[in-house]
């Protein structure tokens, strides 16, 4: 009998055991990720600076370089701001954008085409639909990202308006053995 | 070269190997040992055996060239998205309507699904109106090349007149590509603000399909 893990989902107060769920279905395809050691957490965020806009009916282009042999195992999105063509605020929503992620080594995208933002944003409180995805939104299982460990994102704009968003990609990346010798071999 | 997941000489760790050793000490086989907290590393358990597992199949599918080499399908020996290979089928999707309603919302003009099956190209464009006054850029007309539910890059906000009746507009020198199923259309934006009136709205675009 394995030991239950004792990590951040453990903790996670919002996650009943329910086990006919997404959330606790898809958890449960992490538990090798989450049984390993010498993991750690590594969350990017897309853009970097969340003051750059994705343009009208355009797609903004990015690029994650992540570690070799790191997994990517969940995901939120959130619009954030959105103003008009003639520059006033307008209210936004993530089903106004469209969201891809590719793994630039081997080609494969995390979704069959662009994914609408909102079906990977997390149903947070105050919304009509709250508590119908938790937070984040985990893949059905880990993508392990090779070398280069290059990870293309796509962020395409469907409206008039400006738009600010962020997608953050959560990953898990192995850590290296600290080689001291190779490092300072005088102090070993 | 890619770096190794684990240090090898991990490998042959367990928790006994550290018995009897001081922080900042060489460990077994040269390893050192950590000097703090912060440097750490657990020897490896049977789950990082699993993970390594799924590191080493996937290293191996990059060897054979990756999943497209491997999975079942079609093999061009030229990206079949850069030159129309043999099984290509060429098309031309030409369509107009009548100058739309000064309304400022999106009118479609052109519209057709990728065959399942097939993947395709859009390698040139045609986007013009055959009444007169139109100034190029002036913000009267507004032409996008919409694929599914996203626009096209560049082509999603297009304020002038791109190719003609008797020549199309090269994407580029490249091409848009297309996935098995998507609908491509191409939409044409009357401003509230013009005054054009008459004409017609011509939109085309041009490539080729090939199976997958």
């Amino acid at each position: 009998m394995l030991k239950q893990v004792v990590d951040a989902f453990t903790y996670n107060a919002a996650l009943q055991l329910l086990p006919c769920r997404y959330f606790p279905q898809a958890l449960g395809q992490m538990d090798i990720l989450r049984r390993a050691v010498n993991h750690r957490a590594r969350w990017y965020v897309v853009p970097d600076d969340q003051g750059e806009p994705v343009n009208p009916f355009d797609t903004f282009f990015y690029q994650i370089a992540a570690a070799d042999g790191a997994y990517l195992w969940g995901y939120n999105f959130h619009t954030i701001s959105a103003t008009s063509p003639d520059q006033t605020p307008v209210a936004t929503q993530s089903s106004d954008l469209l969201v891809q992620v590719v793994d630039s080594c081997t080609g494969v995208p995390l979704f069959q085409d662009y994914c609408i933002g909102s079906a990977a944003q997390v149903n947070s409180q105050g919304t009509a639909d709250y508590g119908s995805r938790m937070s984040p939104v985990l893949l059905t299982q880990p993508r392990l990202i090779l070398d280069p460990a290059l990870v293309n994102v796509y962020i395409s704009n469907r409206t008039a308006n400006t738009i600010y968003c962020q997608l953050l990609l959560m990953f898990t990346e192995p850590c290296l053995l600290v080689e001291e010798k190779a490092k300072c071999p005088d102090l070993c | 070269m890619p770096r190794p997941l684990l240090t090898p000489k991990l490998t042959n760790y367990s928790a006994d190997l550290y018995s009897g050793l001081m922080w900042g000490q060489d460990g077994p086989q040269g390893t050192p040992v950590p000097r703090n907290l912060l440097q750490r590393v657990w020897p490896p358990n049977e789950f990082n055996w699993m993970l390594m597992q799924e590191y080493a199949l996937w290293m191996e599918i990059v060897r054979c060239g990756g999943l497209a080499n491997l999975c079942p399908g079609h093999r061009y020996p030229e990206p079949p998205w850069v030159k129309q290979p043999l099984q290509g089928q060429r098309y031309s999707k030409i369509s107009s309507i009548p100058l739309p309603a000064a309304s400022g919302t999106d009118v479609q003009v052109l519209s057709f699904q990728v065959p399942v099956g097939h993947d395709g190209v859009i390698i040139s464009n045609v986007n013009l109106w055959t009444g007169t006054g139109f100034v190029e850029g002036g913000g009267d007309l507004t032409w996008r090349v919409q694929i599914n539910r996203r626009y096209a890059k560049d082509y999603g906000a297009i304020n002038t007149t791109l190719g003609s009746l008797t020549t199309p507009y090269a994407i580029n020198s490249g091409a848009i590509r297309l996935q098995s199923g998507q609908i491509v259309r191409y939409l044409v934006n009357h401003a509230a603000t013009s005054a054009l009136v008459g004409g017609r709205i011509v939109c085309a675009l041009f490539g080729w399909f090939y199976p997958r």
